[in-house]
């Protein structure tokens, strides 16, 4: 497994942690599914330590990586990522429909901003997993 | 000039029209009050079916006008050209929704907030389309 293919791992895996965790805590009647306050302190400690994962995971994998696997990303690393980013854009545009179009109409407040980061969420975990099919199934763009 | 960037440029023109109608007759005095998201909905409605009618319009036309393009699937050039335009539109759309989810802290009203989002996915379009347009123009 390469350099490019663990970090996509570490993205993936510290997504579904870091962010059901946040959403499951919602489900299960935590405040931060009403109320502002809570839901920032609880959304941005859980943004962070995700970020903090990432980018250390990332200074481990690329210190314990050969030098050639961090050069820089070849034409089918891009092609991976232009893949990724594809499918999200359509994720993304159908959650902001429902979040932007749909929702206002029912919901207002902490609940829709919630459902506007379930949407950004869904679409970023689509395209960490795309990028990591890609990687593990060969495509070469 | 192909089918597909035809079909692109057809694309590109009737948004901005649809859209660029939507929001300079948009009644911009009423946006804080419930009236705003009615007059919204009813102007969306005309805006949805222009676009659906001009599209299938310019979509026959230039089937008509070019049978044997139709049915050609997508090349890799063409598929190189979708992924390129989508990730670049992907980006607009991140950013639309983080500022509508800022916005709806800072109390924006709902039909200002539906605006927005309109807006947003707007930008994301011209965005994706146009970038495919540059690259098929510029013949990468």
């Amino acid at each position: 497994m390469n350099f490019r293919e663990k970090t996509a791992w570490l993205n993936v895996i510290a997504m579904v942690a870091a962010y059901s965790l946040y959403f499951g805590l919602l489900l299960s009647g935590h405040p931060a599914g009403r109320e502002i306050f809570p839901m920032l302190w609880l959304f941005g400690s859980i943004a962070v330590a995700h970020a903090v994962t990432v980018i250390v995971g990332t200074v481990i994998l690329s210190a314990q990586a050969p030098k050639s696997e961090r050069a820089r990303a070849d034409e089918r690393d891009r092609a991976i990522r232009r893949r990724g980013a594809t499918m999200a854009y359509y994720v993304l545009l159908v959650g902001m429909m429902i979040v932007g179009v749909y929702m206002p109409f029912i919901e207002s407040g902490v609940p829709l901003a919630n459902a506007g980061l379930f949407a950004i969420v869904a679409a970023e975990l689509v395209n960490s997993a795309v990028v990591l099919m890609s990687y593990r199934r060969g495509w070469h763009g | 000039m192909s089918f597909r960037e035809k079909i692109h440029w057809a694309t590109l023109v009737t948004m901005i029209l649809a859209f660029g109608w939507y929001f300079l007759v948009y009644p911009w005095q009423i946006v804080g009050s419930p009236a705003g998201v009615m007059a919204s909905a009813g102007m969306l409605v005309p805006v949805t079916i222009a676009i659906i009618v001009a599209m299938t319009a310019a979509t026959a036309f230039l089937a008509i006008r070019s049978p044997r393009e139709v049915d050609a699937s997508e090349d890799e050039r063409d598929r190189s050209f979708h992924m390129r335009g989508t990730h670049l539109g992907y980006y607009p759309l991140v950013v639309g929704i983080w500022i509508n989810i800022l916005l709806i802290f800072s109390g924006i009203g709902q039909a200002a907030q539906l605006n927005v989002m309109i807006a947003t996915l707007v930008v994301a379009e011209v965005v994706r389309i146009g970038a495919q347009l540059y690259l098929y123009r510029r013949g990468y």
